[in-house]
């Protein structure tokens, strides 16, 4: 548990981050979203003490981080950033190795570790351990360089922008990666970003920032259904805020008993695929399948019920 | 042009079009065989008589490097792949190395200690030429490292065979080695601890006090721009400036006579050439230590290295290729400066440069300035290779 109590950051007379308290739960995601300028980067980087706050104190499983060296604090704490930031002059496998190192592990351990974690990320170790950086594609860098933050099993991971780089393809890739690998290890992820889209997807908290100030923390339908501001609303999208509503159940949630005939769903897409698939063919409802069988059905009258403003 | 004729010149095979680059050298290397190739004199000081390249060499040698020049020419006038250009430019460069020879020889009356051949402007110039064609076709062959060290080698072993083949004994340069042999190579080795002594106290001192710039902010326009003072002050100067305070230093401080410092000699001069070089090396350490990429470096500070960690695995890795080209410049610029040490009495082959200009002897000025010339050629090209070696991933895209 992360518990952020109070925090100001000010830097000669300017406030970046203005008395904000946050406590985000073990084993989530909570993701950040502000515009740039909100102070989003630098309440994260007060986490591992990349940037020292000016009052207030955060606590990580009720420690006080001020009290931990800030070298010792970080290795304990992943850090992925926007353009990786991997070391150009250092193989994929060095780099991934950076925090073992650190802390002293013995060859082998350090060896396995590397090599476990690029099979993880879909990469082969015998085929990209012994690479440079330019090398790599942009998503594979990218792979890398969560693959690095992971690399000391840490059971926090702070994320600035991690996809702000990559194309839409392989961004939502890498999003549906990084879902899966929070739930196998059950890593506390810290996401920082600038897209609303990208935090409902991912984030189980939402923060909202603006001007140093938290707006509101919420779980992405609350935020969606009541937002705090009319600037979280702005945020969130007016013409937006249905469709975004879809998106966070899944279809299998909503199978409705029936036959119906024509091209099926599969039980694990979202509401929002479902719902643009039917207004794309113009039917009224789909037929769900799930394991190649098929389960049921789902009607655009039930999701249009579904996607309204909830009461 | 009528239609017909662009058709028929289209049909032309590609060698047959003008190298921009190959009439330059066509123009030089035609004043080249106008002007003397070999000057003779009776005695080592007295005006020489120029000798032609018809008159300078027996009528079959010099019709033939007459012939290898034209072949030359036309290989670099015309566009040749760049391969044939190179395998040219070094095949008339070996010819004029041996007929040079030849020519001092041929040139000699037999038994005549006192007469002299060195080579004429006409030979310097076909020299230039023909070097200019090979570094072109270097250039653009972009080849790796480690070949064109391999190439500097493969050159530097020729050189050494003509030397030790004795083909070379009778122009006027060796015979002015021959009778100081001894001093040339005891002048030799103080010109290289001279230059790269003075290098390596600087890179020791240069490097931290780079790093130092690069950390503590405040201190770093301060320091550059004294360095960058000293730069400025001529030479000679500088050389002269030193006498009084090491003359003081050797006075008074026990122990400093004893170690070499004096007022004049190799102490100035070394102290000298550590203060020239002092700037490059350390803007080149900030500016390489600027140049690491931010996000690299918050990727360090973030996943827990220490500042000298960051500093020793990140850093000066990164930075080093931009800190060896700093060493680069001071090493060749030092190979150059160290001539003038010997007016101070500092020794190295600036010696015989001004013996020579003393006696209005050339051929000594040469004795002197060919081998700091060829010193720092090697050393140019071994360390840029050194450079491009050093770079690995950082600054390919």
């Amino acid at each position: 548990m992360i518990e952020i109590d109070d925090i100001t950051k000010t830097y000669t007379g300017t406030t970046v981050v203005d008395r904000v308290t946050l406590t985000i739960q073990p084993h989530t995601i909570c993701v950040i979203v502000g515009t740039s300028g909100s102070g989003k980067t630098t309440l994260m980087r007060m986490i591992n003490k990349l940037v020292e706050p000016t009052s207030g104190h955060i606590r990580i499983d009720g420690e006080d981080i001020a009290g931990i060296p800030a070298y010792e604090l970080r290795r304990r704490i992943g850090y992925a950033i926007q353009g990786h930031g991997l070391f150009p002059h250092r193989t994929v496998g060095q780099n991934v190795a950076t925090v073992p190192k650190l802390l002293g592990w013995d060859k082998k351990k350090t060896a396995d570790r590397v090599e476990e974690l690029l099979t993880l990320f879909q990469l082969d170790p015998a085929e990209f351990r012994d690479r440079l950086p330019h090398e790599l594609s942009g998503g594979q860098q990218q792979r890398v360089g969560v693959a690095r933050a992971l690399a000391a099993s840490p059971n926090i991971l702070l994320m600035d922008e991690p996809y702000g780089a990559l194309d839409p393809v392989i961004r939502a890739k890498a999003q549906e990666d990084l879902l899966a690998i929070q739930r196998k290890f059950g890593t506390t992820i810290v996401l920082v970003t600038h897209d609303m889209e990208e935090a409902i997807h991912l984030g189980d908290t939402i923060a909202v920032m603006d001007k140093g100030k938290l707006l509101q923390c919420a779980r992405p339908a609350e935020i969606i259904a009541n937002p705090a501001t009319p600037f979280v609303a702005e945020l969130i999208g007016t013409s937006e805020r249905p469709f975004r509503l879809l998106s966070l159940a899944k279809v299998a949630d909503h199978i409705e008993p029936g036959e119906v005939t024509g091209e099926p769903i599969e039980a694990t897409a979202s509401l929002r695929e479902a719902y643009a698939e039917l207004l794309w063919s113009g039917r009224p409802s789909l037929p769900v399948s799930s394991d190649g069988q098929i389960v049921g059905q789902v009607t655009l009258a039930a999701l249009s019920r579904l996607a309204a403003r909830p009461q | 042009m009528s239609i017909a004729d662009t058709a028929h010149a289209t049909t032309r095979p590609a060698w047959l079009a003008l190298d921009k680059l190959g009439v330059l050298i066509a123009l030089i290397a035609a004043a080249g065989a106008i002007l003397p190739f070999a000057l003779f004199r009776a005695n080592r000081i007295v005006v020489g008589k120029p000798k032609s390249l018809l008159e300078a060499l027996p009528s079959f040698p010099s019709g033939l490097l007459i012939g290898i020049l034209l072949v030359g020419v036309v290989i670099a006038l015309l566009r040749f792949p760049v391969t044939a250009k190179l395998a040219a430019g070094f095949a008339v460069l070996a010819a004029l190395m041996i007929f040079i020879g030849q020519s001092a020889s041929y040139l000699t009356p037999e038994g005549d200690t006192f007469a002299r051949v060195s080579p004429g402007a006409g030979f310097w110039l076909l020299l230039f030429a023909f070097a200019l064609l090979v570094t072109d076709a270097l250039t653009r062959l972009r080849f790796k490292p480690l070949i064109r060290i391999a190439i500097l080698v493969a050159v530097i072993a020729a050189i050494a065979l003509l030397l030790w083949s004795g083909s070379w004994n009778s122009l006027s340069i060796l015979k002015e080695y021959a009778t100081r042999a001894p001093a040339f190579w005891a002048e030799g080795r103080t010109h290289l601890a001279l230059a790269f002594g003075s290098v390596a106290i600087a890179t020791v001192i240069g490097i931290p006090v780079g790093i130092l710039c690069y950390r503590v902010k405040p201190l770093r326009a301060g320091v550059l721009n004294v360095l960058n003072i000293v730069q400025t002050i001529p030479s000679i100067a500088l050389f002269g400036l030193l006498i009084a305070p090491l003359a003081w230093v050797a006075a008074n401080i026990p122990g400093a006579r004893d170690i070499g410092i004096s007022g004049i000699g190799a102490a100035p001069a070394l102290v000298a050439l550590f203060a020239y070089s002092l700037l490059p090396i350390v803007s080149n350490t900030v500016v390489g230590l600027q140049s690491v990429s931010p996000a690299a470096i918050d990727a360090a500070k973030g996943m827990g290295m220490t500042g000298r960690q960051r500093l020793f695995a990140v850093e000066l890795p990164l930075a080093f290729p931009v800190i060896l080209t700093g060493i680069r410049i001071v090493l060749v610029q030092n190979i150059g400066l160290a001539t003038i040490a010997a007016l101070i009495g500092g020794g190295g082959f600036g010696v015989f440069v001004f013996q020579g200009i003393g006696q209005t002897a050339m051929d000594l000025v040469l004795l002197g300035a060919v081998p700091t010339v060829a010193l720092a050629f090697a050393a140019a090209v071994v360390l840029d290779a050194l450079v491009e070696l050093t770079s690995r991933g950082s600054r390919r895209p």
